[in-house]
């Protein structure tokens, strides 16, 4: 490996290539109770430099991660084989932003903040509003196929990509697309590499459709006994074109946690809903509050409030975003943790049958659950909040996420939709996807890296394990094998 | 070990990155050992026996103790407190900051923090006042 690093650092310079323990160590660890410490890290600051890097590790057999804000919750960012940890974080300029073609050329290494912050200025958005804000950079939200906030609205940012660079295994540069809005020749491989979880190549540019940014917004929070009537709500909003932004579901035990702690005052409730509207102007934005807080009332919403200021807003959003906090302050120790059922999926009419059944197996095995929903779209969040140093408490946080897996298999739903595969979901990507589908992702993969270099160990494409090959951050963590003993 | 008092921080930071963002000293390198996610990793290595002190000095006195990170923190950490026990430690270890280690130094011999000529402050004023 000494050898190796010589001549990374003669293609990026000794400023760019890290190798003591202490600051690899700094890489070892994301969301998931795992530790992974790359030989060495790398920071890229070219598309030059990427192709001579991954020239040099191709013909040398060695394992590369890329990685851009490392905020992934599967382990993907993790470099469990070792090698190599590509670091694209300073690959990080906003090469141009266009009015007149509303489009941005960023490199991959960009923020997702920072980047929207310029585009703000420009009356301009790229609404991919991922959790992870500024943790996360363009690379990676490209690379995992993510699902912003807004995503009810926008979709996956999938679509979005007008153009990408690419890096193959063996240096080739792929140009996929132009400024051109669409292009339609031939597979479109954008998409392919768009939630390819850098197995495939490297992204090191990205040429992003852009949307106008709405000059006004409200976001509405209301309080339901029942959640059918949350989520007959939320498809009642869908049906009533208003194009709302977001649609989210919170269940009660959060709700109230959240009330608790933060002392807010909210109701008791089996769940809260929290929406966002724009509008193009205030009578416009007016108009399309009626019709959603008139829904929210006639499904038996409660204490209805709409916010315009940020303070408001923020406390309606708590339930969605301040759990970890909370749970924290309610119970020392306790965290939530990356694992395999972060990110089903279910169709619109089961939403709260899923919400209620995955909080039921969860606390049926005795640790806490906290269930969040993105309502018009099917995606399920639990979290599992455990006391780590509780052998019992990963034994429950496992069985619950193989019974929550196969309930939303059964109902028909996807074991996963917004985080991918990753390292983590090893194990259950040949239920998910079938044998068929991931011979044919095995083949893909094999064509584009033979030698197996790019992120191994992830999204079963080379092994159907996981705790195999890493260390853990707590000694009482169970394994897969002891699971089984 | 004063360290293990702040283990629960320690071990209750969960990874998620949320600090790189306002974090004065990362934003400047993108090295993860300069953000508050970096630290927690190094200083639970070190807590589980896998770094030594020696190592980890120089990452903990590369903070400002400014709290941006606990301000955006996912579980509201407070950051600065775990660092600060860090360096305590660090000091009795006998690896205290060299920087600041020089600073006293130089105010004692030059009575100014730069180490530089004292005179030359006193042309400086004779020349103020010509
Ligand atoms: C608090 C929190 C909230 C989150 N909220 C959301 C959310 O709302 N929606 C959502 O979808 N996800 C969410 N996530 C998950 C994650 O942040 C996103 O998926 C994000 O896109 C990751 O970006 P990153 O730069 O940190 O990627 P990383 O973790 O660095 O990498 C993610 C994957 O992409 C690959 N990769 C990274 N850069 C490149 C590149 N340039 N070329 C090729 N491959 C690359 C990595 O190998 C890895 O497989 C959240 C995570 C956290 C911690
Ligand atoms: S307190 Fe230290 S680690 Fe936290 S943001 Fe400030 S400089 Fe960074
Ligand atoms: S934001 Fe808080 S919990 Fe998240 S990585 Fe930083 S210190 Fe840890």
């Amino acid at each position: 490996m000494l050898g190796t690093i010589k001549q990374l650092i003669q293609i990026v310079g000794e400023t760019n290539v890290v190798s003591a323990k202490v600051d690899r160590i700094a890489y070892s660890r994301d969301l998931t109770p795992y530790f992974a410490v790359p030989d060495a890290v790398v920071f890229p600051m070219n598309t030059e430099q990427v192709v001579e890097i991954l020239t040099l590790l191709n013909e040398k057999g060695v394992p590369v991660t890329p990685r851009g804000g490392g905020a992934s919750f599967q382990g993907s960012s993790l470099a469990v084989k070792g090698g190599i940890l590509l670091d694209l974080s300073r690959m990080n300029k906003i090469i141009e932003i266009s009015n007149e073609d509303m489009i941005a050329i960023v490199q991959s290494g960009v923020r997702y903040e920072t980047f929207e912050h310029e585009l703000e200025k420009r009356g301009l958005t790229f609404p991919h509003d991922v959790g992870s804000h500024d943790a996360a950079t363009i690379g990676g939200i490209l690379a995992s196929d993510s699902n912003g906030h807004h995503a009810y609205r926008h979709g996956r940012v999938g679509a979005w990509i007008q153009g990408m660079e690419v890096v193959l295994v063996d240096g080739t540069v792929l140009r996929l697309g132009t400024r051109a809005p669409r292009y339609n020749m031939g597979y479109n491989l954008a998409a392919l590499f768009a939630g390819s979880e850098g197995t495939l190549g490297i992204i090191t540019e990205a040429t992003l459709k852009l949307a106008p940014r709405m000059p006004v917004e409200a976001t509405v929070g209301a309080f339901f006994k029942n959640l059918d009537g949350l989520i007959s709500a939320s498809l009642a909003i869908s049906m009533s074109g208003i194009d709302a932004g977001t649609i989210e579901a919170t269940d009660g035990y959060t709700v109230k946690t959240i009330s608790d702690v933060m002392n807010l005052g909210f109701p008791t409730c089996e769940g809260n809903f929290v929406g966002d509207v724009q509008g193009f102007d205030e009578e416009n934005l007016q108009r399309k509050l009626m019709v959603m807080e008139k829904i929210l009332k006639e499904h038996g919403g409660e204490n209805i409030i709409t916010a315009r200021d940020e303070e408001t807003t923020n406390k309606l959003w708590a339930p969605r975003l301040e759990i970890d906090t909370a749970i924290v302050k309610v119970h020392p120790g306790y965290r939530e943790f990356g694992f395999a059922a972060a990110d089903p999926c279910v169709p619109l009419s089961k939403q709260a049958e899923a919400i209620r059944e995955i909080g039921r197996i969860i606390r049926s095995h005795g640790v806490i659950a906290a269930v969040f929903c993105h309502a018009g779209i099917g995606i399920i969040h639990p979290a599992v909040l455990i006391d780590a140093r509780n052998r019992e408490h990963w034994v429950a946080m496992k069985k619950a996420e193989q019974e929550i897996l196969e309930y939303v298999v059964s109902i028909g739903g996807v074991v996963t939709a917004e985080h991918g595969f990753g390292y983590v979901k090893n194990p259950y990507v040949r239920m998910a996807i079938g044998p068929d589908k991931l011979e044919l992702d095995r083949k893909i993969k094999k064509l584009l890296d033979p030698n197996g270099i790019l992120n191994p160990g992830k999204m079963a494409l080379d092994t159907e394990e996981r705790d195999s090959d890493v260390g853990f951050i707590y000694k009482e963590y169970v394994t897969d094998k002891e699971m089984t003993e | 070990m004063s360290l293990e008092k702040y283990r629960h921080i320690i071990m209750e930071c969960v990874s998620c990155g949320l600090c790189q963002s306002n974090c004065p000293i990362y934003r400047q390198t993108n090295l993860e050992s300069h953000s508050a996610k970096g630290k927690m990793t190094i200083l639970f290595a070190l807590l589980e026996g896998w770094l030594n002190w020696d190592e980890v000095a120089e990452r903990m006195y590369e903070c400002t103790t400014c709290k941006n990170c606990q301000a955006t923190c996912l579980s509201g950490l407070d950051i600065p407190a775990v660092v600060e026990a860090a360096r305590a430690e660090l000091v009795k270890r006998g690896l205290g900051n060299k920087i600041s280690a020089q600073l006293v130094e130089n105010m004692q011999k030059t009575h100014n923090p730069f180490g530089e000529d004292p005179k030359a402050r006193n042309r400086l004023k004779e020349l103020a006042e010509a």
